[in-house]
Formats: structure tokens, C-alpha cells, sequence
């Protein structure tokens, strides 16, 4: 841990409200991602990012400082993405049918702000790369819940197997046997739409 | 259809973590067997397909969000509404009291009838009349 983060554990322990917001300011958005490829709603993954917060700043005594801050709320939020996913399924709430604004990111450039049509320079190519990113959330969709998770760390969230490792709390072999099943099984579900 | 023995390896040789010897090795089978080669290609197209995902960016107003949760769930205890003068940006609204003193000032300086104007037109020296220069004794 950096000094700069010790610094900050420090005011999140007291419970300072602006080291709070600075801390879900840094994090919101690798929070929101795991979320949101792991859930594929958008709405969803609002939500339980919202929960993720609001339970780090329930239980942030129970950190004790041995990994980054960074890792530790990935943890948070594979556990709460766990239960949700379980809290779905028994609803029957999780239909493909809901990976949703996939199509509405057609037109969303690098800053994450929607653009109208006009905007676009090259339409056709951002219809396709639109495409390509609905077929490969709907492939990662299709994965089991371990394997997605897997995928998501390692391959969209690009960390390393050694914070994996601390995230998910599996053997470092486990993780890669698993990470390349799925990527194996990736590598057919995307090929179908070669 | 990969053999199932270089198969195993796509993933480590993807990620650059396979032994010099049997990278060597699957790179001379690649090389050597076409089926292999596509099956690796379409492994790295996946990978890169992947790779290429936009990030999902959260709403920005997250943060705001969850410290109202936090205040609601803890019955005011924690994150409390903010006092006015927290709220106030005061360093905008001198600005603005500045600009419009500025702007008032001008007004009354240039208008026909202002204040000011009229202020200083009364303290312009004015011409002494010719019978008031002469009743004044001259020295």
C-alpha cells in the first residue's frame, strides 16, 4: 500500500465524508465495469455498485491494509455480484434479452458521453464495432458465472494472476485452468459468428 | 480442430508465460499444421475481441448517490445535508457582485441623467460671466 493510501484508509476510518467520495470517485468505474459485464444490466449493475459502496463503508475496519484498497473492493464486489447473480436466478429475472444498452453504446465515444448520429465520423464502422460488442457480451453472458468471472478480471479488467489469486481466493492453478477453459469456450461461441 | 495437446498451451503461449522450450515447440507445430494455426488464429482474434471492450464508465453522480444512502441508512448519523455556506460558491458569486458594480458604474458614468454623471458635470469648472469678472475688484 502506498503511503497515499494509507493516508487514506486513515480518513476512510473515521469515516470522513470527502475521503469517501474520493475514494468511490477513483473506483467507480472498475467497480461498475466488474459489475456490469458480470451482470450485463446496466440498471443492475447501478444498483449493486451503489450496495458495493455502501458496504465498504460499513465494513472498512475490517481491511486490514495487506493488499491494495483497489483489490480489496474487487473482493467486495465479487461477493456482492455473486449473491446478485444467485438473487436473479431465483427470480428468473436474468434473460439475455436484457443485456441492453449494448446497442445504445453504439454511438458513445471515449469520454463515455452519448453522441447523436451526426457526430459520428464513420457510422458504419461504429455500427460494427457495435456489433462485435454485443456478441462478445452475449458470449461472456453465456459463461458460467466462475469462468466469467475469471475472464472479466483477467482479460477485460487486465489484472494480474497474483491479484486474482487475492480476489477470488483460488489456487493461482485453478484460476489459469479455468481462465482458459473459457477462453477456449469463448473462442467457439465467437467463432460461430465468424 | 487444435490438437488437444497444443491446445492446452494457447493460453499461457497467449499470454507469454509458456517455457522457451515449449514455445519453440508449439511454434514449429503451428508452423507445421494449418488446423492448429486457424484454431490459434481464431484464439487470438477472440482475445483481442476481448481485449477491445469499452470500459463500462459509471454514473458520475455515483458518489453523491451513496453518501445520501449512507445518510438515509444511518438516520442522519453519518454524511449530514451539507451547511448552507458549504453550498454557497462564493468565490462565483464575488465575481458576479464585482461585474455588476462595474457594470452599474458605467452606466451611471455615461448616462445623460445618472448620478454620477451629473456629479461630475456639476464640479466642471464653469465660465465666470463677464459682469461678475468685472464686479470683483481686480488686483
Amino acid at each position: 500500500m502506498s503511503l497515499r493510501e494509507r493516508l487514506l484508509l486513515a480518513r476512510l476510518r473515521e469515516r470522513d465524508e470527502r475521503a469517501f467520495r474520493e475514494m468511490v470517485d477513483e473506483n467507480r468505474d472498475r467497480v461498475f465495469n466488474l459489475l456490469h459485464r458480470m451482470i450485463g444490466v446496466r440498471a443492475e449493475a447501478e444498483d449493486l455498485a451503489q450496495e458495493v459502496f455502501v458496504t465498504v463503508f460499513k465494513t472498512i475496519d475490517q481491511f486490514r491494509g495487506e493488499s491494495k484498497l483497489s483489490t480489496w473492493l474487487y473482493r467486495v464486489a465479487v461477493n456482492h455480484c455473486k449473491n446478485r447473480i444467485k438473487y436473479l436466478a431465483r427470480r428468473h429475472d436474468r434473460d439475455t434479452g436484457a443485456l441492453d444498452e449494448i446497442a445504445e453504446r453504439t454511438a458513445v465515444v471515449q469520454g463515455g458521453e452519448p453522441i447523436g448520429a451526426g457526430q459520428i465520423r464513420n457510422p458504419e464502422r461504429a455500427l460494427e464495432g457495435a456489433e462485435v460488442e454485443k456478441l462478445v457480451q452475449a458470449a461472456i453472458a453465456e459463461l458460467d458465472e466462475e469462468q466469467r468471472l475469471v475472464v472479466v478480471l483477467r482479460d477485460i479488467e487486465e489484472l494480474s494472476y497474483e491479484e486474482i489469486v487475492d480476489i477470488t481466493g483460488l489456487p493461482e492453478g485453478t484460476v489459469k485452468s479455468r481462465l482458459h477453459r473459457a477462453r477456449l469456450a469463448l473462442k467457439e461461441k465467437l467463432a460461430k459468428h465468424r | 480442430m487444435a490438437c488437444p495437446e497444443f491446445e492446452a498451451e494457447f493460453s499461457d503461449y497467449y499470454d507469454g508465460t509458456l517455457p522457451a522450450e515449449r514455445k519453440t515447440a508449439l511454434e514449429a507445430h503451428l508452423a507445421a499444421d494449418a488446423g492448429c494455426r486457424d484454431e490459434y488464429e481464431r484464439f487470438r482474434e477472440a482475445m483481442s475481441a476481448l481485449s477491445g471492450l469499452k470500459r463500462s464508465q459509471a454514473p458520475r453522480e455515483l458518489s453523491e448517490r451513496v453518501a445520501e444512502t449512507i445518510h438515509r441508512r444511518s438516520a442522519g448519523r453519518f454524511f449530514g445535508r451539507k451547511a448552507f455556506g458549504d453550498r454557497v460558491p462564493y468565490e462565483l458569486l464575488a465575481g458576479i457582485g464585482l461585474i455588476l458594480l462595474v457594470a452599474l458604474y458605467l452606466t451611471l458614468r455615461w448616462s445623460a441623467t445618472g448620478t454620477v454623471h451629473d456629479t461630475w458635470r456639476r464640479h466642471e469648472a464653469q465660465p465666470i460671466p463677464e459682469e461678475a469678472r468685472q464686479a470683483v475688484p481686480q488686483p
